[in-house]
């Protein structure tokens, strides 16, 4: 569960990356991408809580921080759709929140 | 051939009136002047209020001047479904009130003498084999509404038909001239009258005021009278934008009985005659083929569709007007009439009233005059605009609303450069320039007019409505000028121009 929900993770990732590469150079940024990310990311999140119902020890860190990105996200996708500013500095800070998740989830997974 | 019209070519405006070029206050501003504007503006002027219409096009421009020209009771969902969706109270209620809408204009047209060829006539629906509602049980809701409806052996056009019926004394007019000349004497009345003046921005505190290019409105009240709210608003998750087209032919026989016929098989069409220069039918029209707004394809397939088949009903001598228009579908099959939101104090809408909505537009126009007066009306209820029935909407809101989030999948990267040269004359086609999707169209000058393709309402990327030469949101049904300009829809803001000298 914990692989499948890195690979969720990882995947977000790369549209992340994607994304803040417009966000940053002031463009639209592409709406299916952005419909895409949020959605596979949730997926690793709940992955995730699975894990932690089941399993002792479980990401605890990981999982926090993933759902702070979370709202993080949700604020940037309303933003933008509803036509306010993106503040580059929130989506910086909503990608290093995840990115720092995920490697506590990668170390977590590898000290299993 | 030209998209306008059979209103737009044959009505005469008596007056123009002039933008708003400076600050002005008064008791209700008015958004939009189609038919729901002027008849609040009407209501409101025998009340003694101070009041103004701001049109961001022409009197009646764009939404009462392309709809169809008919009166009728019977809705397009059908009241059945209103029936199963709220209770025999309100099916009959909103029958009533329509019937009540009807013999107020008719009442304007006489007392005003308004030459809109308005003219009692029955409406007829008829079934023959694919019928995708049953007349049976529609036609027994009437009767128990006290509703006169009959069944007939015979039609005056010739389709085949298993089960017909006539309701009488239904109507038809030039919903066109009717707006113009009732602006007219609003006018003379006192009713501050503005066009080519666009509402760019409404900020309700405890007055409201209204924003525009060179004048701003401080208004007590302001109704949206625009099809749908502008901007963003909770009611366009509950609506949802639809195109329907119009063919009108002049027949061989020169034989148009009076008559508007409902096809109740599928595809649904709706069959009608109209005067043009005398009072007398010297037109048949067909109205159908509807498909979401910015989901067309290949638009210009819609009108052939209409062609055919009024070929295959009549003797077709030639197509005299071709158009096309937008509705605004309910999720529970009624009008949502009343405050904007739960919020809004001042703020009134008026949307969702699918393509029924010169009769609806002017009920709207009663309701809201009667809310901003404080009167009581019976039917406020009836439509209030923020009730919460989710039973009765959620299959519509949970179908419109996927629909809305698979536009919005399909804006991925396209990752090619873009190639001019494979736009022809009158095309437009989205591509990707600078990592930003832009609206391209090669106009019958060879000259490229680029716009961004992302809509400045809620951000879906528009197409290209290659009938009408517009660029028309997918989402909530924005539609643009190939020059970017702002032609409806919610959206208040024109899509962003590229200078080509910029590529």
């Amino acid at each position: 569960m914990l692989l499948t929900a890195i690979g969720f993770f990882s995947l977000a990732a790369i549209l992340g990356m994607i994304l803040i590469s417009y966000v940053l150079t002031n463009k639209n940024t592409p709406k299916g991408i952005a419909f895409t990310h949020g959605p596979v990311a949730a997926t690793g999140i709940i992955l995730l809580i699975v894990y932690a119902f089941f399993h002792h020890p479980s990401p605890l860190i990981s999982i926090t921080l993933f759902i702070l990105a979370a709202f993080g996200g949700f604020l940037l996708i309303y933003r933008d759709i509803t036509g306010k500013s993106v503040p580059k500095w929130l989506a910086i800070l909503h990608g290093l929140t995840a990115i720092t998740g995920f490697v506590f989830l990668l170390i977590f997974t590898l000290l299993q | 051939m030209d998209t306008i019209s059979l209103w737009e070519a044959i009505s005469t405006r008596p007056s123009t009136y002039p933008e708003l070029s400076k600050n002005i206050e008064v008791d209700v501003a008015i958004i939009g002047g189609g038919i729901t504007g002027i008849t609040a503006a009407s209501h409101l002027i025998k009340a003694g209020k101070k009041v103004a219409i701001i049109e961001a096009d022409k009197m009646g421009g764009v939404t009462t001047g392309y709809s169809t020209g008919n009166l009728y009771i019977a809705v397009q969902p059908f009241y059945q479904n209103i029936y199963s969706k709220f209770d025999f109270e309100t099916a009959k209620s909103i029958a009533h009130s329509r019937k009540f809408a009807i013999d107020y204009i008719e009442k304007n047209v006489h007392e005003k003498n308004i030459p809109c060829n308005f003219s009692r006539r029955p409406w007829y629906g008829y079934t023959a084999d694919h019928e995708r509602i049953s007349l049976d049980k529609e036609v027994e809701l009437f009767k128990k509404m006290e509703i006169p409806i009959e069944y007939v052996n015979e039609l005056p056009l010739k389709f085949k038909f298993t089960k017909a019926v006539l309701m009488p004394n239904q109507a038809r007019f030039n919903p066109l001239q009717y707006v113009i000349s009732m602006a007219d004497d609003l006018a003379k009345q006192g009713c501050l009258i503005f066009e080519n003046t666009r509402v760019t921005n409404i900020d309700e505190k405890d007055v409201c005021v209204l924003d525009t290019a060179n004048g701003r409105v401080t208004a007590k009240k302001v109704l949206m009278a625009t099809h749908t709210p502008i901007g963003i608003n909770l009611t366009q998750m509950f609506t949802a934008p639809y195109r329907s087209y119009v063919v009108s032919v002049r027949l061989k026989d020169s034989l148009y009985p009076e008559g508007h016929f409902w096809d109740l098989d599928r595809p649904p069409h709706a069959t009608c005659t109209h005067a043009v220069s005398t009072n007398d039918p010297e037109l048949l029209m067909v109205a159908g083929s509807h498909h979401k707004v910015g989901q067309g394809k290949d638009t210009l397939t819609h009108y052939k569709e209409l062609e055919k088949f009024l070929r295959d009903h009549f003797s077709v001598a030639e197509v005299a007007y071709q158009w096309s228009a937008q509705h605004y579908q309910s999720a529970d099959n009624v009008p949502y009439i009343g405050l904007a939101s739960r919020s809004a104090k001042h703020t009134y809408i008026a949307t969702g009233y699918f393509a029924d909505g010169l009769v609806y537009g002017t009920l709207a126009g009663i309701i809201i005059g009667d809310l901003i007066l404080g009167n009581k009306n019976p039917l406020t209820d009836t439509y209030q605009s923020n009730r919460f029935d989710p039973i009765a909407s959620a299959k519509f809101v949970a179908k419109e609303n996927s629909n809305v989030l698979i536009q919005y999948l399909k804006d991925y990267p396209l990752f090619t450069s873009p190639k001019y040269d494979d736009i022809k004359v009158g095309e437009g086609k989205i591509l990707e320039i600078n990592r930003e999707k832009c609206g391209v169209y090669r106009d019958e000058n060879n000259q490229l007019h680029i716009v961004s393709a992302v809509c400045t309402h809620m951000k879906c990327v528009v197409n290209f409505n290659n009938a009408e030469k517009t660029w028309d949101c997918p989402c909530h049904g924005s539609r643009f000028t190939t020059q970017g300009k702002v032609i409806e829809g919610p959206t208040k803001t024109d899509l962003k121009k590229i200078d080509i000298k910029e590529i």
